[in-house]
This record gives C-alpha cells, structure tokens and sequence, in this order.
C-alpha cells in the first residue's frame, strides 16, 4: 500500500462514478479522459478487457471496471467515459459510467483498506475517503490493472493448443 | 540529479566500448598483441573507466580500471597475451551484465572481485588461477534424509571449490522440492581432483567429475523448458541487443522530418480555410478544387514523412553480426571444433525490430552450423577438407533482404531424416521413400521431428527449426534451406525491408474486420458448401487435386458462425509446405497497413500480430495465421488430412 500517498496532506482525484458508488483515481495517474468509443475485441483475452482502441495512433487496451469487480453491466450512454490511466509505462483505459469531479481531500479524512469491511471491490481499493455526505472509494490502480489471471490464461495456452503436452514444437 | 539524463549517453557509449573491446580480444587471440589494436583496447578501457566513475558505478571502474593496467602491462611488453583472452573476454561479459542491471535498475549487482582478483594475479606474473571446466554428477542415497538440505550443503562446498555456473535442477526447484536424487552441476573448480574426496559422503551414492568438454550432452539442459517454444527469440544474448532502445538518428535525416511535419502545418491551415469559407457560406462545389488539391499535398506529404521516419528505423547489419565471432568462437571451443566465421554485408540495412526479432533464429541456425554442421578438425583432415570450417554470414539486398548462413561441413543426412521421421511416425516409410531430397530436407521443419530430434543430432538445443522457421515468418519473412551431402548447407532468409508497413488483405469475420498479411496468402477462394466434408473435428475440401483443410475464424476466436452458408469464402494461407484455408465472411480489399504493437498490458495475444488502424480510424487485429491453425487443430490431425 502506498503509505506516501497516505501520508501527504492531501490528495488529488478524478472522481467517477460506477453503478451507485463513487471511485476515485489518484490524479497523478490519469492520463486524459475520452468519450466511449467503438472497440476492437480481443480474442481469447480475459473476460474484462473489452477491447482495444485507437488513442491518436496508439493502440490501447481498454478495461471495463464493472466487469472487473463483478458489478452487473450497465448502460452505455452519453456520460459513459474512457479514463486513460498511465502506469509503469503502459497505457489502458477503463470505461466508467460517468466522469463527476476532479477534488482535493485532506488525507486525513482516508479511510486506510484494512479497517474496511470484506466486499467484492475490497481488493482494488487502497483506501475510503470521506466527502461532504458520502463516501469515495480511493482505487488501488496496480491491483485493478492486475492481470494475474490473463496470465493464468495465457499459461494453459500450450496445453489447449497440444493436448498431449509434449507434441508441443519447443 | 544529472544521472537520469548522462545514463543513456553513458549506456549507448558503454555498448560501443564494449562492442570494441570484444572484438579487439578475440583479433588478439587469434593475430596476438599488435601495439595498434592493445592501444586501441587499452583506450576503450580507459574511457569506460573515466565514465563509469563519473556517474558513480564502482564496480564497472574498478574492473575497467584493472582491465586498463593489464592491458598497459602488455602495451610495456612486460607480459605476453598468452591465456589473457579468457580473461578478458570475462571482464567484458561481466561488464555488460553491469551496464545491463545498470540500465534496468541503476545498480551494479554482477560480483567483479574475483575477475579483480585474477587480473592482479596476472599482472603480478603470477599466473592467474586456472578454473577448469567440470561437469559433476552427483546422485543420493535413496534413504538420505532431507535431500534438499543435502544438495545445499553440497552445493556450498562446490562453491567453496570454484565457480558454480550451472545447477539442474536450480536451487529454487531444490528448494522447492523438485530434487530426485540426481544433481548436476557445470562449474569451473581449482582442483578436479579432490572434488570426489570432498563431495563423497554417507549420503551421496556417486560422484561423478567429469571435464566439461567430455561429458555427454546431458539434454536436460538443452530443453529450455515449457516456456521454451516462444522464448526462442529472447536468447539472453539478444535481449541485451534489444534492451538499448535508443537511437541516433543523422541531423539531417531529423531535418527532412522536420520540414515535412511543417508541410503538415500548412496542410492543416489550409484544410482550416477551407472550413472558415464553407461555413462562411462559400459554395462547395467552387472549394472542391481546392480541397482536392490540399489532400493530395497532404497524400504526399504523409508519404514523404512515412518513408523518413522509416529510414531512421534502420540499422545495419553490423549490429547483428559483429555478435557472431565471439559466439562461434565460444561454441567451437566448447566442442572441440576449429571455425572460421566471415562476414558480409555488414552496411546491408534493416529495420531496427526485425533485426530484434531475427537475432534469435540466426543465434540458432548459427549454432546448429557449428555443433552439427561443421565436422571436427580431425575429420575434415580425414575427409580432404581445410581443419578449419567456414561459417559465413551473409547480407544482401534483393527484393527485400537476404541473410544467408552457411557452412561447409557435412550436410543434412536426409536418409538419417527420413529414417527418424519413420521411427517417429510422421511418416509411414512408403511415404518417406517416396520423398524427393527436396522434401526430405524440408522435414527438418516438420515440429514433431525437430522436437525428438532434439537429443539426437538433427537440432541444437531443444528449439525445434519449425520454431525458427516460425520466428522468420513471424516478421513476414521465409527460411529455405539448400544442402549437399559432405559439402555444407546454407540457410537463407528472406526478411521483408521493414515490419512498420506490411501489405496485406483485409477481410471481415463475425462482424469484425480482420488483417492478413500478404505474405501468408496464398490465394482466395470460394468453396460451395456440397464440396466442404468434415474430417473428425476439422473440415477439408480438395482444391485441384489436394486436400485442403479448412478452419473456422469464427470458431478460434469465438465468434458467431454464420448459418449454414451454401458457399465459404477462405483465404488460403501457407505456412512451411502446409496449406490451410481460413474461412472467413467476407473480403475488403488488400493494401498497404501500418503495423501497430498491442502494447505491454496485453502481452502476446495467441493468433494475433499486431494491430492497425483502418481508414475509419478504427482498430483492426492482425491475425498470424501459423499460429492460428495451430489454435485451431492438433498437429496431429493436420497430419493426418494435410
């Protein structure tokens, strides 16, 4: 967990919105933000990545976070956004229901992960911050961009491809 | 706070030296020490030294430094060459994994105290310590307690003893429970001798030490491992090529860019024009000259611009070659052979990433040449042949580019082939009989043969050709191979001029459109439905006369299958002498893609290349048909229709 990140007087969000919760991505990650597009699929890839899109001659892949955490889909419409996050170099976009706010809140109001309660999302959250009424739940970007099980996928790739194992061209 | 900007100057610059002070090395074994070529050593050191100390590598300077006051030593005459290029040699590699951790984590990690050490001893006049090769064999008692531990224990005294290079299997396995009772280990130790003294104990059933050069091949350490099979094209050696992401580009080539980015500044005010007086209510059909006329300035421009940038993606020759001596050098020593290695073409210019991507099979083909091809110096006396071989590495521009490997060794025993290709059964033996030489020669390519093949003497080092042949396909080139039985064999490659531009078709399957490239198809057909059977899981046809099998695009990627269609539109790919005809919905058209990487996130996606954008602006996938049918049918199957 980024203890920095928690240690600072304040920090900087993009706030968005996702079925009735509000997320929020650490500013400094974001790289810009872009209306839903139309997105090429993927073939074999894990079943939250949507696609892959044309950034200015970039290709990126694009995420959807309600698949990500489980969340049952949800409309597509106007508001529906790409939030095109930059992280160890690479580029990916997640789709989010609705882009709200940019804020600043004092760190002290953030709640730290290991005093929350066991949900679904709990994994991709570093924390939960308080705000006016409600709530923002603070994301853990590495673990969202996480493709753990794509590589768990990729790893039974050979046996799916030479059933018998050792047919397989080394 | 200056480290983050000198690093890449530094690290290029490093390369250079290091590119230098290897060749240098291997002249001085081969030629010994002319006072030009220690002077020109003796200078890389010292620059490399200089730099290195600068940005606060400790390590790389104290070698460097040392390296320098041997290499004056020599200048003086005060020593001879004798037994310095192993040595040497060393110093360098261990240099490069420096500059390499260096340049992934900006920390010096590769140990340097005993190449240090050494280096005194041999300026000291002492004769440096001589390490000799070993290979040790140890196998357990079946009832030894906690062999794991054991195996630790012993490896320490083995360390203790000399230097371990190579332990099967490796200390985590160990660690993790994967030790039998068989532990093999290649190390470099003082004393052989007393090894079977030390290592022996009430545990131990048997010591094996032999010398490295007698020992048998032991194919566990040929077989790279499951991960093996794509992996080809990462050879360590070549990553550390791949790993210098830099380039320099010629000040005028940056300004030609520049100009033509400025031609598209214009073009962009022009197009901004246009606009201001349509909306200004000027009527359209008098701006249409004028729109014409801006978009084809624009067409050429773009043109101009995609053939610049191009260029500056282009690196010779050199790069991949000057490897080769060092490597053949290394190889030939390890099994007792003699070679000679020439190059030509060094200047032939190719595309930075194929280049990448090519070192990996060449690495192969190379290694093949010397372990299988090249006889040992006491048979080609035997057979009238120079002691010496001759490995040549060649590069020529023709329709695209041409790298040709050659050797002058034995040949490719095509009776030997067919005979295993039998015992394997790919083939029944009426079937290899009938075989023309051409064909038996292509067999190597076959997966299954050159897999087995492995531990006999067909293949090198457990990756199969098949898979060297796909890594040349993989960048849009071929692998033909020509062979004369006790005369030699050459391999040629023909490799595309660059892989950011490919032609290719363009067709649309389940709603997507999908990009193939041109120099996979073969030909396009449609095939009426009556005609279509179904073998097993797969369906074939013949076409003129052959059996053709026939994949569903749908079906591997999962997409919707259409209906029960009364004809199927394939595109007949053909990979090695294979053909397959993909069955897709429709054809768009075919030209010119540009070809754009996944990105990272992603990594390899099976059956897919890369991707483009389409005149839309849209992504389409870049379908790698090999690999495709592959996804789609068990070899084996493919055997039997195909």
């Amino acid at each position: 967990m980024d203890r920095k990140a928690t240690g600072e007087l304040e920090q900087h969000l993009v706030v968005v919105r996702l079925d009735r919760e509000r997320y929020g991505f650490a500013i400094e990650h974001v790289h810009e933000i872009i209306r839903m597009q139309e997105v090429t699929r993927i073939p074999r890839a894990p079943e939250f990545v949507e696609g892959v899109i044309n950034l200015r001659g970039q290709v990126i892949p694009v995420l959807d976070l309600r698949r990500r955490f489980g969340l049952p889909a949800g409309e597509r419409d106007g508001a529906t956004r790409i939030v095109v996050v930059e992280m160890n170099g690479s580029r990916v976009g997640v789709v989010v229901d609705a882009v709200l706010e940019v804020l600043r809140i004092p760190a002290r109001s953030v709640v730290p992960p290991e005093e929350l309660l066991a949900t679904g999302q709990v994994a991709f959250l570093r924390g939960v911050a308080k705000h006016g009424e409600g709530l923002i739940l603070l994301l853990d970007l590495h673990r969202v961009l996480e493709i753990a099980e794509q590589q768990a996928l990729r790893d039974l790739e050979p046996a799916l491809t030479h059933p018998e194992g050792d047919g397989a061209p080394r | 706070m200056h480290l983050a900007k000198l690093l890449p100057t530094f690290l290029a610059e490093a390369e250079e030296h290091l590119q230098i002070l290897e060749e240098g090395v291997l002249q001085l074994e081969r030629e010994g020490a002319d006072a030009g070529l220690v002077q020109s050593l003796f200078r890389s050191a010292h620059t490399l030294k200089g730099s290195a100390a600068a940005l606060g590598f400790r390590r790389m300077a104290e070698l460097t430094h040392r390296m320098e006051e041997v290499l004056d030593a020599l200048r003086g005459g005060r020593r001879s060459a004798e037994g310095l290029a192993d040595l040497l040699l060393a110093c360098v590699d261990a240099l490069r994994s420096l500059r390499q951790e260096v340049a992934e984590t900006g920390e010096e990690r590769t140990e340097v105290g005993e190449l240090v050490r050494q280096l005194e001893a041999w300026q000291e006049g002492a004769s440096a310590e001589t390490l000799h090769p070993v290979e040790v064999r140890i196998r357990l008692r079946e009832d030894c307690p906690m062999r794991a531990a054991r195996a630790l224990a012993l490896l320490q005294i083995l360390r203790r003893e000399g230097e371990v290079e190579q332990v099967v299997p490796s200390e985590e396995e160990i660690r993790g429970g994967a030790l039998d009772l068989e532990l093999s280990c290649r190390a470099r130790v003082r004393e052989p001798e007393v090894l079977l003294e030390l290592l022996s104990g009430a545990d131990v059933e048997s010591v094996r030490v032999l010398p490295a050069s007698e020992a048998p091949r032991d194919e566990r350490w040929l077989d790279l491992g499951p991960q093996a099979r794509g992996k080809l094209l990462q050879d360590p050696e070549v990553s550390r090529r791949a790993a210098l992401r830099t380039v320099r580009v010629d000040v005028e080539r940056l300004d030609r860019i520049m100009n033509l980015v400025g031609e598209l500044v214009v073009d962009r005010i022009r197009f901004q024009q246009i606009a201001h007086r349509l909306r200004a209510g000027e009527r359209a059909h008098g701006l249409l000259e004028e729109i014409l006329d801006a978009t084809a300035h624009l067409g050429r421009v773009a043109t101009d611009l995609q053939a610049q940038v191009l260029k500056t993606r282009m690196l010779p020759m050199e790069h991949l070659f000057s490897r080769f001596p060092r490597y053949v050098r290394d190889l030939a020593r390890r099994s007792g052979k003699e070679v000679e290695v020439v190059l030509e073409g060094q200047d032939v210019e190719l595309d930075r990433s194929i280049l990448e991507q090519i070192g990996g099979p060449l690495m192969h083909l190379v290694r093949n040449a010397v372990d299988h091809g090249i006889e040992s110096p006491e048979e080609r006396e035997r057979l009238g042949k120079p002691r010496t071989g001759r490995l040549r590495l060649a590069a020529y521009q023709e329709d695209g580019i041409v790298v040709v490997v050659e050797d002058d060794g034995r040949g490719i025993d095509t009776d030997r082939v067919r005979r295993r290709a039998v015992e394997l059964r790919i083939l029944s033996p009426e079937a290899a009989a009938r075989l023309t030489e051409r064909e038996a020669v292509e067999l190597i390519f076959h997966p299954g043969l050159s897999t087995a093949a492995v531990v006999t003497d067909v293949s090198g080092r457990g990756v199969g050709m098949d898979a060297v042949r796909a890594g040349v396909q993989a960048v849009g080139g071929s692998l033909e191979v020509e062979t004369e039985r006790s005369r030699g064999t050459r391999f040629l490659l023909r490799l595309p001029l660059t892989l950011a531009i490919v032609r290719a078709v363009t067709v649309t399957c389940g709603g997507e459109r999908y990009v193939v490239p041109i120099s996979s198809v073969h030909e396009i057909v449609e095939i009426p439905a009556s005609r279509v059977h179904r073998v097993g899981a797969c369906r074939t046809t013949v076409l003129r006369g052959s059996v053709l099998p026939l994949v569903s695009v749908h079906e591997i990627l999962d997409l919707p299958v259409p209906p029960d269609p009364d004809r199927l539109l394939c595109v007949v790919v053909s990979f090695g002498r294979r053909r397959v005809g993909l069955w897709v919905d429709g054809v768009v058209g075919e030209g010119e893609v540009v070809v754009k990487p996944l990105g990272n996130y992603l990594g390899e996606v099976p059956g897919v290349l890369g991707a483009t954008i389409l005149g839309d602006g849209r992504v389409a996938l870049i379908l790698d048909p090999a690999r495709l049918v592959r996804l789609a049918v068990r070899e084996e199957e493919l055997a039997h229709v195909g």
